[in-house]
């Protein structure tokens, strides 16, 4: 199976990206997952929310869309071990309240879709950049959460006297902050949650294993107002990937720019200016790096017509700018 | 003295609209969680008053210091293992002492928080309902009941939605919009369109595709705002409000 993770900052085509790969895969079957919690994908491609798997046929392409949902993950989880009322509700405000849980749920969903999937193509839509570094830190930390954390206290708790006075001093801290009866519900909640540790870590182990091998590939989606300081977070998020490529949505390089003084010409020559400056960086920061355009369409209307067009497009390699 | 949010879909320029706003509001601090307003500001090479931005470490021991009141103490437990591990094993604790923070602050000056993009925001702001309900007593249900009642008081918050002239930023803009009326009925709201492009005066040589995009988009984006009211529109490549 052949992997491409989709990254980008919010607002730059990352949604629309991750389906023109999806459309334009030659391989005889497709998926596309998303990561991303606002499900924008599916907004695009007119289909219900309440939907999470779906077969998609855009013209005369077909594949796979999967939303990564944690509710989803916690029915399956709870047919293994039950949990009772309780611990169902603390499970949903975790999931609500907390990110970095939801993201540690959505990367064992993705775990275990990987390991279902039968499609030769997997292209996965993650969330934007920001919320992208809870991802990698969730995916670097997975193990190191639930091995090091409360959840292996409450396993081995009943069994070392000195984790059981641990156990109990984090209790008594907990109560002052959160009353007694919340404290005892967390404690059940890192019981259950303790009984699925090992899945946990395998998921874990497979997802860093994939992410950081050379047969994957990670796309960026830039564009050309795409802030150096961003560059400097794809470089820190990239730094593990071995296959990293770039792709500018809303370029103007090749477009040929009128001199003259209104608001239009003005934004198109500030966004070319941008853009050469952008990619002597990128050519600067990650030199191996694969760097491609799309060029600026018209769009925002999110129909299918729209969405088939900007799918259909061609992305070009660049040259690296002659003078630098 | 007021909270001031700025939120908005991902990409309809939060950041740039709250820099352009703590330079008509002159004696306003501003906040973040993206690490994100001092490079907007060089781009304009504008000088930005304080900006706020807390770490989790930070937070986390301050709360501390309140509640326990013994500092040495307070340091010494935010440091260990255990407690690191429930702090980011509780829900919304971080939301809820950065809201905290924020209003603090917004006591005694104005405070512009460049906001997370919309569902977060949201989810941000529910932190204190969250935290009220999943907590049956102790500090953190205090605190979160002080945080509700003060989005419950008229003159405190504001909120700016930035939208985009495009279907889903609008649509998005509604969403929020909707969802605050609904739940916080004393925060003003504001809706910013931001990005609002002109047709230039003259016929221009270009390419068919910068040819739709210089005197098409107009005409679409008219047509697509037209059901909408916004407090302010903002022309691409506005510097000032």
């Amino acid at each position: 199976m052949k992997i491409q993770f989709i990254w980008g900052p919010g607002g730059v085509g990352k949604s629309h990206l991750s389906i023109l790969q999806a459309y334009q895969s030659t391989y005889a079957s497709t998926a596309l997952f998303t990561l991303d919690p606002s499900r924008r994908l599916f907004d695009l491609l007119q289909i219900s929310r309440e939907k999470t798997r779906v077969d998609v046929k855009l013209k005369n392409k077909k594949f796979f869309l999967c939303g990564l949902e944690a509710t989803q993950l916690f029915e399956e989880l709870s047919q293994k071990s039950i949990a009772n009322a309780k611990v169902r509700i603390f499970y949903e405000q975790m999931v609500k309240g907390l990110q970095e849980f939801r993201e540690y749920l959505s990367l064992i969903q993705l775990s275990d879709e990987i390991n279902k999937s039968t499609y030769e193509r997997l292209v996965i839509d993650t969330p934007p950049l920001q919320e992208a570094f809870g991802l990698q830190r969730a995916m670097n930390n997975l193990q190191s959460f639930f091995s090091q954390s409360l959840i292996q206290f409450a396993l081995k708790g009943q069994q070392a006297k000195i984790l059981h006075s641990t156990m109990k001093h984090a209790f008594e801290l907990s109560r002052v902050f959160i009353g007694k009866k919340s404290a005892e519900r967390v404690f059940e909640f890192l019981e259950w949650l303790g009984t699925h540790a090992d899945r946990f870590q395998k998921a874990a182990d497979q997802l860093t294993k994939l992410s950081y091998s050379e047969e994957t590939e990670h796309l960026f989606v830039l564009s050309p107002e795409t802030a150096f300081v961003r560059l400097e977070d794809i470089q820190k998020l990239s730094k593990p990937f071995k296959n990293i490529s770039f792709v500018i949505n809303r370029s103007v390089f090749d477009e040929k720019i009128p001199d003259e003084n209104d608001s239009f010409c003005n934004e198109m020559r500030e966004f070319k200016n941008l853009e050469s400056k952008l990619i002597q960086d990128l050519k600067r920061l990650f030199p191996k790096s694969e760097i491609s355009r799309l060029p600026y369409q018209l769009m925002g209307d999110d129909t299918e017509e729209e969405l088939i067009r900007f799918s259909e497009s061609r992305m070009t390699k660049v040259d690296v700018p002659k003078s630098t | 003295m007021a909270l001031y949010f700025v939120t908005g879909k991902g990409g309809v320029g939060k950041t740039r609209y709250s820099v352009l706003l703590s330079q008509k509001m002159k004696k306003a601090e501003l906040a973040e969680l993206s690490q994100a307003l001092q490079s907007e500001a060089e781009k304009f090479k504008l000088s930005l008053s304080t900006i706020h931005s807390f770490s989790k470490e930070t937070l986390g021991e301050t709360f501390l210091k309140k509640s326990l009141r013994i500092p040495f103490l307070s340091h010494w437990i935010s440091q260990s293992k255990i407690f690191q591990t429930l702090f980011q094993l509780a829900p919304n604790l971080y939301e809820l002492l950065l809201l905290r923070q924020w209003i603090q602050i917004a006591e005694n000056k104005d405070l512009i928080v460049d906001a997370p993009s919309s569902g977060h925001f949201i989810a941000l702001l529910e932190a204190a309902k969250a935290a009220k309900e999943m907590f049956d007593g102790g500090s953190l249900h205090k605190l979160a009941d002080e945080i509700l009642k003060y989005f419950q008081k008229a003159n405190t918050t504001s909120v700016f939605i930035v939208s985009l002239p495009e279907t889903s930023a609008l649509e998005e803009s509604t969403a929020i919009e909707e969802n605050l009326r609904k739940n916080y009925p004393k925060m003003r709201i504001q809706k910013i369109l931001n990005r609002k492009h002109i047709a230039p005066p003259k016929e221009l040589e270009l390419s068919k595709n910068m040819q739709q995009l210089a005197y098409d988009r107009p005409k679409l984006e008219d047509e697509r705002i037209f059901s909408y009211t916004f407090d302010q529109i903002l022309e691409e490549g506005a510097v000032t409000l």
